[in-house]
């Protein structure tokens, strides 16, 4: 299983790590360009009205103010946001400016003024009259008859033949059965039937979204963009002005993390109108605030999880239900919901199963894709669910999975059944090392070892979660990559894929490198730039290093080919067989002679002796599988049953992520992931008001980890090789955010013997359960 | 208001509008863009720089009140092109993913090491509480800043 | 955020006589964690700012026989790093290492968290155990009000116009003396109190000799409890007086609900913490 790699399989040093920590990284923000203007938008204070009348004529007369776009003044083109591949799984139900307003944070009007200040001040001078409208913010209530209709315009659409219903408020419908649930359900010997909430929960990326546009020499439309999708941002920005796709080019300098939230393109259309009305640069930031109540947030949903299951510990009958709510838009509305089965049904063997999935329109912040995906809410529901059935059996919850997980060489009906958009792509599993980390997990977490408390009014408890994700999104998502060579034997690796903190462009330069015979030093990344790049879908799905980086390494093999061609053109290597060659420290060898000629003559050759050519080739890469990474999560918590606080002692993740390409990035991204999970289980909360207004937009209101929080955590990597990867490469980055909800909740039963089904497991949520239970 | 700053050993006067914060002074006015703003309301500190010796959130500074300040930012920690042992450790232990709380991070650590050469872990988490990272789980910051102070545990 | 005025000066009674010419809305600023925040939400609209930070006289810590004065523009991270106010007074001490983050600190102010009088204001319950009295000047006048008297309400207080806090005087605890500050919120690191107490306690004999007790954020105001070290002074504590002094928190305290927590949670969690007070000490 273990192979030998140089470069691959090391923990290289980030290829933009010292400029980053020397704060020289160049951010979308740290461009100055000369008379650029600012954007501010006006936003709905209600969560449903229609805008009876607006007048800007008081704040277009502030001096400084260049211009100011309404529904009224822009076109109206029905789109998503979402920055999925075409045509998007996403409904066409946003236009840039609406006439009627859906969630408190809608945009109403944009300002551009000379300065963030006079555009402030005009948003103030703006006169808007709304017709208040009845608002619904549960998806529930949503669904119901009577309710009202969010999306009652007549123009919007989704783009693919799938259920859409915006007269019912259901956005997205899916259901599939395999085998026959109800029969099975009904014969089991033991069942379980249970309704978990997760919660809202923002991405909080440090660098909140922005934008910068300008004008090229040649009148070209220039987009500074904080985002993961430089080409579907482009596509969709020329969706949504008129501006071809030609005149476009969206930038992706480095990024201050995405998480998902930027897979949206949620600015480029408002700066791409400022910069054709006014011809000046223009600049739009959220404030942090603004990133709260306006861009994106996880879906929030309610799962209801019913398992039949046998004496014996065998699993006969699995259901869930999925109700997800969307808030006023539809952004990734159909594919978070269908992921919940799609990642997490698989993960046990059963043959009936079913899944049925309903997404609403609410009158709440707009939902979009956050890492997990789906997999995060339903994870919480099964992971808890699958411990309650393990209790009532009467068996331990660690061997009740390990009897019943997944494994290589075994597939699942739902891989077929349940895609993205449309049905899946039948697979079986090929490398899985899920058995191995619950392995090492349990030894970590001394599994079955119960630990006296550090004071007499607490109780400690252990709880457990098995995870599984995919590697990219089967057959729709593709990735390519662009290798030329230099003189001094060095290569531009220019990828569309997009590093926004992941570390991508290390890794996968790394694998450059590897199939190069040279080191990550002499590999020059960058990424990305529609008019320098490659298309490449961009960072989501857990996609980088098993699609993109695919295409880099048949990329590099292509060059490697053109190498061979040109040693074989050089004198030495006349009588070598290109089946002899190889490549070594950055020089072309043969097995059977012990010459050598060095990358820097093989490129001199090529460009300046004869048949002058470029060396240089572009490959692209769709995937068949979308092989899941695995973990087990095992946590320990110390429940203080005098306040309800859940103190996090101990948290073990060991993941299986096929060949970690670099361990220490692979890491990064595991502990990451860990304590982002931890923090959407323990304090990340959304507080709204009766009239749907977020009441806590702010870090000291809204919790997000910090040192002082951070538990002791254990992480490592399982090696296993992933045959249809890179270099044995699976995913790596979303599946860790999945397990602490699950894990901490069991581990709360065990301390103090409450089931919470709904987060943050707050000390309030977790006191009051307790005192309940006593009753 | 003419104000008068030290900015990493070099002086800067400038005629700046009261309302204008440190942070972007900084950014804008000495164009040292290594300083981030990640929040605006001292809630992040990705801004933090380091004035008279203490690290504070430049965006709930204003420029006016750093009048006669000596200040540090990330862009005085590398010495004639060479990094800190500090952006070394952080550097080599992947303590950075995207890069913009770095600065702020790497600031903070240095200021508490100069206090406090050999922080154990519990008092490297409370001197960075008020950064946050969403990127790296803080696990590589903290033993980035360990090794820094030459504690590392092998 | 709006351009406005800022007025700035090393010389109090300079300071103090622009302050009662002044016609203008105006704030005082010392480190600006509060103001510069609320400044930029909108939820100030001063025309100009009277910065208090340059003035000496205001960042003092002076130590005597049985006070301790401290200067309203100290910042919290000098009054946690002063050993005499760490030695005498660990109460203030504990609080103040709640208040924000290191960044915050070595900005913000006691001066500033007391004007602001918010109810979640972490500072103030200490205050109030200590019996801390807020020394007020003004142009030609000085006065001082004992803490409880000063905050009037959320973001209210007697300050009058012209008038600035120049210092707090707090009482210094005895070495025989014992102190907590407790906090009840969902993590540690910026949180803003969902319920906190302060306590300080003297037994002399097994008998308690005094008792201060103060809750924060479970009411308009930070509330100074009088029934329970009524309870207590001159007994002997025992299980049944802890108990019943804890029944007793729901009649002294009146929370709300909001976001951040429930009054009844509020109310149980405040029994809870008292307990665990009561029980280490009694």
């Amino acid at each position: 299983m273990s192979k030998k790699f140089k470069v691959v399989k090391t923990s290289v040093e980030k290829v933009d790590g010292y400029s980053l920590v020397a704060g020289r990284g160049v951010f979308v923000d740290d461009i100055d360009l000369p008379g650029m203007l600012q954007i501010k938008m006006l936003t709905s204070p209600h969560a449903h009205a229609v805008i009876k009348s607006i007048n800007i004529k008081k704040a277009e007369a502030l001096e400084g103010v260049h211009t100011i776009m309404t529904h009224e003044n822009v076109p109206r083109i029905p789109h998503t946001t979402a920055g999925q591949g075409f045509p998007e799984p996403s409904p066409y139900d946003t236009y840039t400016f609406r006439r009627k307003v859906r969630f408190v944070g809608d945009r109403v009007a944009a300002v551009v003024a000379e300065t963030e200040e006079i555009a402030e001040e005009a948003m103030k001078l703006i006169e808007v009259e709304y017709d208040v409208l009845p608002a619904v913010f549960d998806p529930k209530d949503a669904i119901k008859e009577g309710a009202p209709i969010i999306h009652d315009e007549e123009d919007c659409y989704i783009p693919i033949p799938v259920a859409y219903e915006p007269e019912r408020n259901l956005c997205a419908h899916v259901d599939v059965e395999a085998g026959d649930f109800d029969k099975a359900y009904a014969e089991s010997d033991v069942q379980v039937d249970r309704e978990y909430y997760s919660h809202y929960a923002q991405h909080c990326p440090m660098e909140p979204h922005i934008c910068i546009g300008y004008p090229d020499e040649n009148d070209r439309l220039v987009l500074r963009v904080s985002t993961q999708v430089p080409f579907h941002s482009r596509r969709i920005t020329a969706q949504c002005t008129g501006i071809p796709i030609r005149k476009i080019r969206v930038i992706k300098p480095r990024i201050g993390g995405g998480f998902g939230t930027k897979q949206e393109v949620l600015l480029e259309d408002v700066v791409a109108f400022a910069v054709m009305r006014t011809g000046r640069p223009v600049r739009w930031a959220l404030t942090r605030k603004e990133e709260f109540i306006s861009s994106r947030t996880r879906h929030p949903q309610y799962v209801n999880i019913k398992i039949g299951a046998n004496k014996d510990g065998k699993i006969n009958a699995m259901e869930m239900k999925v109700l997800s709510n969307t808030g006023a838009y539809g952004s990734h509305a159909l594919t978070v919901m269908s992921n919940c089965g799609s990642k997490v049904l698989p993960l046990y063997r059963c043959k009936n199963i079913r899944f049925w999935g309903d997404t609403a329109y609410t009158n709440m912040p707009v939902a979009g894709a956050y890492r997990g995906y789906g997999a995060t809410q339903a994870a919480f529901a099964m992971e808890c669910v699958i411990s309650e059935v393990a209790q009532k059996i009467g068996m331990d919850t660690v061997e009740f999975r390990k009897m019943n997980h997944i494994k290589s060489g075994e597939g699942s009906p739902i891989f077929e059944k349940l895609g993205e958009g449309k049905e899946g792509v039948p697979q079986t599993i090929g490398s899985c090392g899920l058995a191995e980390c619950i392995e090492w997990g349990e030894k970590e977490i001394e599994w079955g070892k119960k630990n006296p408390p550090s004071e007499p009014h607490k109780r400690r408890g252990k709880g457990v979660a098995i995870l599984m994700q995919g590697s990219s999104v089967p057959e729709i998502d593709m990735g390519s990559a662009f290798i030329k060579m230099n003189e001094d034997g060095s290569f531009n690796l220019l990828m569309g894929a997009t590093d926004l903190g992941t570390g991508s462009d290390t890794v996968l330069s790394q694998i450059a490198a590897e199939v190069l015979g040279t080191t990550e030093k002499f590999i020059i990344p960058y990424s990305s730039d529609t008019d320098f790049t490659p298309f490449d879908v961009g960072a989501y799905a857990s996609s980088t290093t098993y699609l993109t980086g695919s295409a880099v390494l048949k990329t590099a093999e292509k060059v490697k080919e053109q190498i061979f061609g040109v040693a074989q053109n050089m004198g030495p290597f006349k009588d070598c067989s290109v089946d002899e060659m190889y490549l070594e420290d950055a020089q072309v060898k043969c097995k059977t002679c012990d010459k050598t000629i060095s990358f820097s003559d093989i490129c001199n050759f090529a460009m300046y002796a004869k048949d002058q050519f470029q060396i240089a080739a572009c490959e692209s890469h769709i995937t068949h599988k979308s092989p899941p990474p695995f973990t087990a999560h095992f946590v320990e918590v110390e429940v203080d049953t005098m306040t309800g606080k859940v103190d996090l002692l101990k948290y073990v993740a060991p993941v299986d992520c096929g060949t970690p390409i670099n361990p220490i990035l692979a890491d990064g991204q595991t502990q990451g992931a860990v304590v982002n999970g931890i923090s959407f289980a323990l304090t990340e909360e959304y507080f709204f008001n009766e009239k749907g207004v977020m009441l806590n937009p702010d870090f000291n209101n809204y919790k997000i980890l910090s040192t002082v929080d951070m538990p002791e955590l254990k992480t490592t990597l399982i090696d296993t090789y992933e045959e249809t990867g890179p270099f044995g490469a699976k995913s790596v980055s979303e599946i860790s955010i999945n397990g602490a909800l699950p894990a901490i909740a069991n581990a709360i039963y065990d301390a103090v013997g409450v089931r919470i089904n709904n987060g943050p497991f707050t000390p309030e949520k977790v006191y009051m359960a307790m005192k309940e239970l006593k009753k | 208001m003419k104000i008068n700053v030290k900015v990493n050993g070099k002086k800067y006067e400038r005629d700046v509008r009261e309302n204008m914060t440190l942070l972007r002074f900084i950014r804008e006015e000495i164009g040292l863009t290594g300083t981030k703003e990640g929040c605006g309301v001292g809630e992040c500190g990705a801004c933090t720089v380091i004035l008279n010796g203490k690290t504070v959130n430049s965006c709930i500074v204003l420029a006016v009140e750093a009048d006669g300040a000596v200040i540090e930012t990330i862009e005085g920690e590398a010495k004639n092109g060479k990094m800190s042992k500090l952006q070394n450790s952080f550097h080599e232990h992947h303590a950075v993913q995207c890069g913009f709380c770095t600065p702020g991070m790497v600031l903070s650590a240095k200021t508490l090491l100069k206090e406090n050469p050999k922080p154990s872990e519990h008092e490297i988490k409370e001197a960075l509480e008020g950064n946050f990272c969403r990127c790296t789980g803080y696990q590589q910051i903290i033993e980035a800043i360990q090794d820094a102070s030459g504690q590392m545990k092998k | 955020m709006k351009n406005l005025q800022l007025i700035k000066s090393d010389n109090l009674s300079e300071l103090l006589e622009l302050l009662k010419k002044e016609e203008r809305k105006y704030n005082i600023i010392a480190g600006g964690t509060d103001v510069m925040v609320l400044l930029k939400e909108f939820l100030i609209d001063p025309q100009c700012l009277y910065d208090v930070s340059g003035l000496s006289e205001l960042k003092e810590i002076l130590v005597d026989n049985d006070s301790i004065e401290i200067g309203s523009a100290v910042t919290m991270s000098d009054i946690i790093s002063d050993s005499e106010v760490s030695r005498y007074a660990p109460v203030l001490v504990s609080a103040l290492k709640e208040v924000g983050s290191p960044l915050i600190r070595n900005r913000a102010t006691l001066g500033g968290n007391v004007g602001n009088s918010s109810p979640a204001g972490d500072s103030i319950p200490a205050l109030f155990v200590l019996n801390a009295r807020v020394n007020i000047v003004s142009e030609g006048n000085e006065r001082s009000v004992k803490i409880e008297d000063f905050i009037l309400g959320p973001r209210r207080n007697v300050l009058e116009k012209g008038e600035i806090i120049k210092s707090f005087v707090i009482d210094k605890m005895g070495t025989d003396e014992r102190s907590f500050f407790l906090k009840a919120g969902s993590r540690n690191a910026l949180a803003i109190s969902k319920a906190n107490l302060a306590f300080r306690f003297m037994l002399k004999d097994n008998l308690v000799k005094s008792m201060n007790l103060s809750f924060g954020s479970v009411g308009p105001v930070v509330i100074k409890s009088t029934m329970i070290p009524q309870l207590f002074i001159g007994k002997k504590p025992d299980p049944g007086l802890i108990d019943k002094s804890c029944s007793l928190v729901s009649e002294e305290i009146k929370p709300i609900d909001d976001f951040r927590s429930t009054a009844k949670y509020r109310v149980k969690v405040l029994e809870n913490l008292l307990r665990k007070c009561l029980d280490e000490f009694c």
